[in-house]
């Protein structure tokens, strides 16, 4: 009894295959490389739209910058326009007190003779040279 | 046993095979055969073709002062597909879109993709909302660029300046001649959006930039442009006129550096302006130019030599009966020589000169000083007015044309051709825009003075020059045109009004003064023109309305010009301040 079942199992443990480590080693790091390949894409395809959702938030926040410094030049350019500055001194918010004519000081024209350059150009004074 | 299992298995797999063969079929016919049909199906859902607006150039004085601006402005659109809940989108953004809400939830309702829900919303305002409704969690509006035109000086310069349609178009002023210019290019983007409707930037597809519409640069001088502004409206609060004008232009050049109409209306405000404050009248009013018109039957006589310095015209005392009419003097003289036909204004003394001339002679003279044509200024509306042909005259319109009647011409016509007499004989081409500038700031046109043609010698301009310059002395019908410091020139013209009717309007004057400073080197040429002043007949004429407001302005823009005085003055200039101010 005792031999027939050493014999059954010595012919079973003949019939047991060897694992082969070496094409299932190169099975794993395929399926490794083709899985890492696979999530490094995902990841990147990923990344683009958080990165593209990045840059359209910036995109809008820096069209909103442009839109509102353009708001705030144009309001500039009309509390500094003409009309605006002249209503302003009518009204009496800026003060501008008119330069007498002889408080002016006309400077030399290029090639005027020196004894006329040396004078002081006022507009009184030119009246005489004249 | 076996037979019947190995039928089953065929038979399983037969049905398979067609099973997969359709399939295969269908997915053929799906991604190949119908490929394109599809491929626009989708695009069509999820591909847009965003325009992205061109920026509308601007206007600018000769000093880069911004006339014309863009003020950035949002349109909000809804896509119904995207709103769960109209009832609280309509709550949350009816307060920042300034609307109704009712009004508001009726028209976002259904599930319509593209609905315009308020144009022209500021873009504080989007903004605002824009966080409103992120905070708030709800979606279905957006917002697209867009942008309104904003005139920073208001009514100032107006009729000049122009405005735009509800397209964007100019149809006035500088707006609709240089509409080419200012105009760009819009670009565009496609792109990809998601189920929400937000677009997947890694989509984005072809893209183009827009180009910039250009800068026009006028020639107009702001300065000048606010003191004649100012002038003329203290004039028009004063003598109640129909209408008024202001020009002024630098003779060498023709620049146009102020031009003002009244009434005028805000360019801000367009809509609520009537037709009658929207004519610009420097180029397409009419009038009969009246005295000022002098100076053209004196030149043509003197550069065509029929009178000389030495001529004497008798001016028959004041009264000349011809062609059974009566043509008078305001004053009697007897023998005047040219130089006094102008000073004194002799209607006899200028009619008789154009008698000794002959009409087509003296014609070729008033169309040679650019009047009854166009003068091309860059201006949509310009008329050329009305100078009759020789041969339509009348036997009286000889004796009436030296004098400024039977014929029409516009304010810019008048000082052109006072201009012409102030730059030694030439007539130049008025000129509104000086250059036009790309958005990298390149030149891309600067426009050159143009000399039209030269209508008299420099000698008889010279001549002219120093009778009108005598016109503004004591002895001349314009001494309240004389500045403090500077040799003044010019003419002033009474012309009674002529009646739609026909024939003229009883008390009623169209008065004007032209002239120019300083007299020796001319920098600026003007004309004030007032239309019907509520003032009695014998106070409405030209030296006596036109002529101080000429002055006013001269003596202001003499100062702000820095011009050296050029003659002995008695006191300060006139300055800014309502005490200065002598009416």
């Amino acid at each position: 009894m005792s031999a027939t079942t050493t014999t059954t199992r010595a012919a079973s443990r003949k019939q047991t295959n060897a694992i082969p480590i070496r094409p299932l080693a190169l099975w794993l790091l395929a399926v490794f490389v083709i899985g890492t390949a696979a999530l490094c894409y995902v990841r990147i395809k990923n990344q683009q739209h958080v990165l593209g959702e990045r840059t359209r938030q910036i995109e809008r926040r820096l069209a909103e910058v442009t839109s509102e410094n353009q708001a705030l030049r144009a309001q500039i350019r009309s509390l500094t326009s003409h009309s605006a500055l002249n209503r302003r001194l009518k009204d009496g918010f800026i003060a501008l007190i008119p330069i007498a004519d002889r408080a002016i000081a006309r400077a030399s024209k290029p090639g005027m003779e020196t004894a006329r350059a040396e004078v002081t150009r006022t507009a009184s004074a030119e009246r005489v040279l004249r | 046993m076996k037979r019947q299992c190995a039928a089953r298995i065929v038979c399983i797999v037969v049905m398979l095979t067609i099973v997969f063969t359709v399939f295969s079929a269908r997915l053929i016919d799906l991604q190949i055969a119908r490929h394109q049909e599809y491929s626009r199906l989708a695009a069509e859902k999820n591909t847009i073709r965003q325009v992205i607006p061109a920026r509308r150039g601007t206007i600018r004085d000769c000093h880069g002062e911004i006339l014309a601006d863009n003020l950035p402005m949002r349109t909000v659109v809804a896509d119904g597909s995207h709103i769960v809940d109209p009832t609280a989108l309509a709550k949350l953004a009816a307060p920042y879109l300034e609307m109704e809400e009712a009004e508001l939830r009726e028209r976002i309702r259904g599930d319509r993709k593209y609905v315009v829900v308020r144009r022209k919303l500021p873009e504080g305002n989007a903004i605002e909302l824009s966080r409103a409704l992120q905070a708030g969690g709800l979606k279905g509006l957006y917002f697209e660029p867009d942008s309104k035109r904003s005139y920073p000086n208001n009514g100032m310069l107006c009729h000049l300046i122009g405005f735009l349609d509800h397209d964007g178009e100019g149809i006035q002023g500088i707006e609709k001649t240089m509409e080419s210019q200012l105009d760009g290019e819009d670009g565009f983007r496609h792109m990809e959006r998601d189920r929400t409707g937000r677009e997947i930037v890694i989509y984005r597809g072809q893209e183009q930039e827009p180009r910039n519409g250009a800068d026009v640069y006028l020639t107009i001088d702001m300065g000048l442009q606010c003191i004649v502004e100012e002038e003329l409206d203290a004039a028009v609060l004063e003598l109640q006129p129909e209408t008024a004008v202001a020009l002024f232009v630098r003779p060498a050049t023709g620049e146009i550096v102020a031009c003002a109409s009244r009434p005028g209306f805000d360019l801000n405000d367009v809509g609520s302006a009537q037709a009658e404050q929207m004519k610009n009248r420097a180029i397409i009013d009419m009038v009969e130019p009246g005295s000022t018109f002098k100076i053209v039957v004196a030149s043509a006589a003197i550069n065509e030599r029929v009178a000389t310095d030495a001529t004497r015209v008798f001016c028959e005392n004041g009264s000349f009966a011809y062609g059974g009419k009566i043509l008078r003097d305001h004053h009697g003289y007897g023998s005047l020589g040219v130089h006094e036909i102008i000073v004194k204004s002799s209607n006899i003394g200028s009619a008789k000169l154009a008698m000794m001339m002959g009409e087509q002679r003296f014609y070729d003279y008033v169309t040679r000083f650019g009047f009854g044509r166009r003068s091309g200024v860059d201006l949509p509306g310009e008329i050329p007015g009305v100078v009759h042909p020789p041969h339509r005259w009348d036997k009286l319109t000889i004796t009436r044309m030296p004098m400024g009647h039977s014929v029409a011409v516009t304010p810019l016509q008048i000082v052109m051709a006072m201009g012409a007499i102030a730059n030694q004989g030439r007539l130049m081409k008025p000129q509104i825009v000086s250059k036009i500038v790309d958005e990298k700031g390149v030149t891309i046109r600067d426009f050159q003075p143009e000399v039209v043609r030269e209508v008299v010698t420099p000698e008889t301009a010279a001549y002219i020059s120093d009778a009108l310059r005598e016109v503004v002395g004591e002895r001349g019908t314009a001494r309240r045109a004389h500045v403090d410091g500077y040799a003044v020139a010019g003419k002033t013209g009474t012309a009674q009004k002529v009646s739609p009717k026909g024939g003229y309007m009883e008390g009623k004057y169209v008065v004007s003064f032209a002239g120019y400073f300083p007299a020796d080197k001319p920098e600026l040429v003007g004309l004030v023109l007032v239309d019907n002043a509520r003032l009695a007949s014998s106070a409405n004429y030209g030296g006596l309305v036109a002529a101080p407001v000429f002055a006013r302005i001269a003596a202001r823009a003499a100062r702000y010009l820095n011009l050296t005085p050029t003659e002995e003055g008695e006191s300060t200039l006139a300055l800014n301040t309502e005490g200065d101010r002598t009416r």
